[in-house]
């Protein structure tokens, strides 16, 4: 059970929304090599706000919360050393 | 000691077991995905030029959209695992919750409908092998996801809720690192 409320959940999701579409609107825009980097960050972000909101985990136990945090930044880090020892891919 | 205390007890000891068994099972998932995962990525940068070109025949935006719906369907199970949501409004989030997973499935199906269309994909090597492998698991967790928020909307109980509303969050929480992995880097 989260103790957040309804309002707190409904800005959490409306900011999710938003870095969706900010992150496939750099897709269509701009390219894939150009927004890569980016949109790792963004799921990086997304990740953290699903954890700390809607798993109610901001206010729950430190131990969890850190663990999971943690799980996108080591698949994350792994992706970064695939990009950096194949390079960016092509459009 | 009364009655009442000895309950109040045992629940206290009971409460740390259960909470336990929860996360056991949500670190079981976040294992199982992040070692497939992680053989996507290192078979990606064994067969580099392979991936590249099977990424290509994906759709990104079909995969964007989900995205949103099941960000959506998260808000839904966040409301309905509320403390204070009363047991209508509980039921209507978890429908909700349930309804939007079923919208992912149907998106990816026709995602994989038009990556089937597009040829012979055993020349990307092991990418189409691995894509699948990875998207469909998660997929029949969501497929299972959704039956079982539609069976404690039905019955619920507040442990029924927790232990569910987590667990999708998890599948929601898997897809958005899956994402830029596989269609993107």
């Amino acid at each position: 059970m989260t103790d957040r409320t309804r309002n707190e959940l409904g800005r959490t999701w409306i900011v999710l929304v938003a870095i969706v579409l900010a992150g496939m609107s750099a897709v269509a825009f701009q390219g894939r090599a150009s927004i890569v980097v980016f949109a790792a960050l963004l799921a990086l972000i997304k990740a953290r706000l699903i954890i700390l909101d809607f798993m109610g985990l901001r206010s729950g136990p430190a131990a969890m919360r850190r663990g999971l945090l943690v799980w996108p930044l080591i698949l994350a880090l792994l992706a970064a050393a695939k990009l950096f020892a194949t390079g960016m891919p092509s459009v | 000691m009364d009655a009442r205390a000895t309950t109040e007890i045992e629940a206290k000891e009971e409460a740390p077991t259960d909470e336990l068994l929860l996360w056991v099972l949500v670190w079981s998932e976040l294992a199982a995905f992040g070692i497939l995962l992680a053989a996507f990525l290192i078979t990606g940068f064994l067969q580099a030029d392979a991936f590249a070109a099977g990424r290509n025949e994906l759709n990104p935006l079909l995969a964007g959209i989900n995205t949103l719906v099941l960000l959506t369907s998260g808000w839904q199970a966040a409301l309905a695992a509320r403390s204070s949501a009363l047991p209508g409004e509980r039921r209507r989030a978890l429908v909700m919750a349930a309804l939007l997973g079923f919208v992912f499935v149907a998106v990816k199906l026709a995602e994989y409908s038009g990556e089937l269309a597009s040829g012979d994909i055993a020349r990307f090597g092991a990418f189409f092998e691995l894509y699948f492998l990875i998207t469909g698991f998660h997929l029949m967790h969501v497929v299972f996801g959704g039956l079982i928020l539609l069976l404690v909307a039905w019955r619920q109980t507040p442990d029924n809720v927790t232990l569910i509303t987590t667990l999708w969050h998890v599948i929601d929480l898997i897809w958005i690192v899956m994402f830029p992995i596989i269609y993107l880097v």
